[in-house]
């Protein structure tokens, strides 16, 4: 069996090729040039998409075991806060942008029930409330993704307020998952437990990529590199794809 | 678009749609609350004072750790759950408050375990506690007010019991001399008074109707008797403490069961 700390580190340096594709899609998506509706559409995803894990997590500390470590529930505490934090100022950023207020009412139920695009949806699949390596891998992986996806706007948005807004919002995702890899590094101490993180891992990124594909543009390149580092096989989902030189 | 502690803070002053007639009847609520706060006080005082056997402090404090718990879980809860449209700075308050009792389950059992001089077996008495003493938690009342769903009460809730556990945690920060445990009750204490501040934001924004106001006089009325009879449990019986109850809100009725603490430790 692999010391853990080692396992978890290198189950992190196996999502950064999905992450940098997926980064692609995000910035080819901003680069398109979206008209202001498709902005304010994807904006309202990514808002509801922070409702969804803020929901999710608050489900975790409800349903945590009686005797997990108070600091362990202090962290799920602390990210869930970051995450209404999230989806306010989310929601702050599209009224700034279009200069009305956003009726909640109309459109996060509509939203809600969208299973395509959010990386939410992952801690519904992979039963992230009750089961605590889902739940490590899942804030290490998604919220690791989400981390690279805000800074990525945060970098392409030339509006100050919106870029100061997404940066805050990846720092955040950061610390998340860091809190992931921590979590995992404690309590995968059997190779059973290693071998079904990479089981989880594996299946979770695929997820990741097919709702990063349906909610951005699909990238010839970024598909190629994810062939070309997990396999073949790995993406089974359809999409038309564009190659980068049909948007640059 | 910046959130931290002072943001929270300003966000819980700053209802400036109520009217002067809201206002006033919600500081009306407040100041009734009073007395039953001084008497929770009165019995923590006592309570404290009698105090010669260390276990029996590790015990007690216990209890207060898995109340802090229970409120943590009551209010990720209502995150939850909460419908579609709650509004964000809400959810933001309502997280903020679930982090808080995190942390002071945290803090407790730190205080519980510098007490006992090692470790506790933390599920044991959480577990323990759970099945035994919980109908006579003062966070059994979420459950009990249903405030998970309703918003009223949920406020009223934070007004009245966040309200008197600020005055008790800041009672206790008096009593210990320890000051270690001083300076963490009194963290916690401050943190209780934040939970109540966000209790009045509430009202001040929702309790615009004669019924609404009727209901929180109602409601506000068996809260108080409630969280009095937890405090009898949870310290000590003051017959000064009843007495001044019984003289602002009329008769009390004294709980049957009692708290379960035969427990090792």
């Amino acid at each position: 069996m692999q010391n853990s700390v080692e396992f978890v580190e290198k189950i992190w340096e196996d999502n950064q090729v999905l992450f940098k594709a997926m980064q692609m899609q995000i910035r080819a998506f901003y680069d398109a040039k979206p008209t202001m509706d498709k902005l304010r559409k994807n904006f309202i995803r990514r808002m509801v998409n922070e409702r969804m894990n803020l929901n999710e997590i608050m489900k975790s500390v409800v349903n945590s075991d009686l005797d997990t470590d108070p600091i362990e529930l202090v962290s799920l505490c602390k990210q869930a806060l970051d995450e209404a934090n999230h989806y306010r100022m989310v929601r702050d950023a599209i009224e700034y942008m279009t200069s009305e207020p956003l009726d909640l009412a109309d459109v996060v139920p509509t939203e809600l029930a969208d299973l395509t695009t959010k990386g939410a949806r992952v801690a519904e699949r992979f039963n992230v409330e009750h089961d605590p390596i889902a739940r490590g891998l899942y804030q290490m992986i998604v919220e690791g993704n989400a981390s690279c996806n805000w800074q990525v706007m945060a970098d392409n948005l030339t509006d100050p307020v919106l870029s100061f807004s997404y940066a805050k919002i990846a720092a955040d995702e950061r610390f998340h998952a860091k809190l992931g890899r921590t979590h995992l590094a404690k309590i995968l101490d059997t190779e059973e437990k290693q071998n079904y993180a990479s089981e989880l891992a594996t299946k979770m990124r695929k997820d990741l990529f097919n709702l990063n594909c349906a909610g951005n543009i699909p990238i010839k390149e970024s598909r190629e590199m994810i062939e070309n580092h997990y396999g073949k096989e790995w993406i089974t989902a359809d999409f038309n794809t564009v190659a980068l030189e049909e948007i640059y | 678009m910046k959130f931290d502690q002072a943001e929270l803070e300003k966000m819980v002053d700053d209802v400036e749609t109520a009217s002067e007639q809201v206002r006033a009847f919600v500081a009306q609520v407040e100041a009734e609350n009073e007395t039953l706060f001084v008497a929770s006080e009165k019995q923590i005082e006592a309570y404290y004072n009698g105090i010669t056997d260390r276990k029996q402090l590790v015990k007690h404090f216990i209890g207060r750790m898995v109340n802090e718990r229970m409120n943590m879980v009551e209010l990720a809860g209502k995150v939850a759950n909460a419908s579609p449209d709650m509004d964000p700075k809400e959810l933001q308050l309502l997280s903020k408050q679930a982090l808080d009792e995190a942390n002071h389950f945290r803090m407790v059992r730190d205080v519980v375990e510098y007490l006992n001089e090692g470790p506790i077996d933390l599920k044991k008495h959480v577990d323990w506690e759970m099945e035994k003493n919980r109908e006579i938690r003062g966070a059994k009342l979420l459950a009990k007010y249903e405030c998970e769903t309703d918003e009223l009460a949920m406020a009223l809730y934070q007004l009245i019991a966040e309200g008197r556990a600020a005055r008790n945690w800041a009672m206790m920060a008096k009593c210990v001399t320890d000051p270690f445990i001083a300076g963490t009750y009194g963290k916690i204490a401050r943190d209780e008074k934040f939970h109540s501040k966000m209790g009045r934001r509430k009202l001040l924004q929702i309790c615009d109707t004669p019924e609404k106001q009727a209901r929180v006089v109602e409601l506000a009325q068996q809260m108080r008797m409630d969280l009095f009879e937890v405090n009898c449990k949870g310290t000590l019986e003051l017959e000064e403490s009843r007495r001044m109850m019984e003289e602002a809100y009329g008769k009390t009725t004294k709980l049957e069961a009692n708290l379960d603490t035969s427990y090792q430790v």
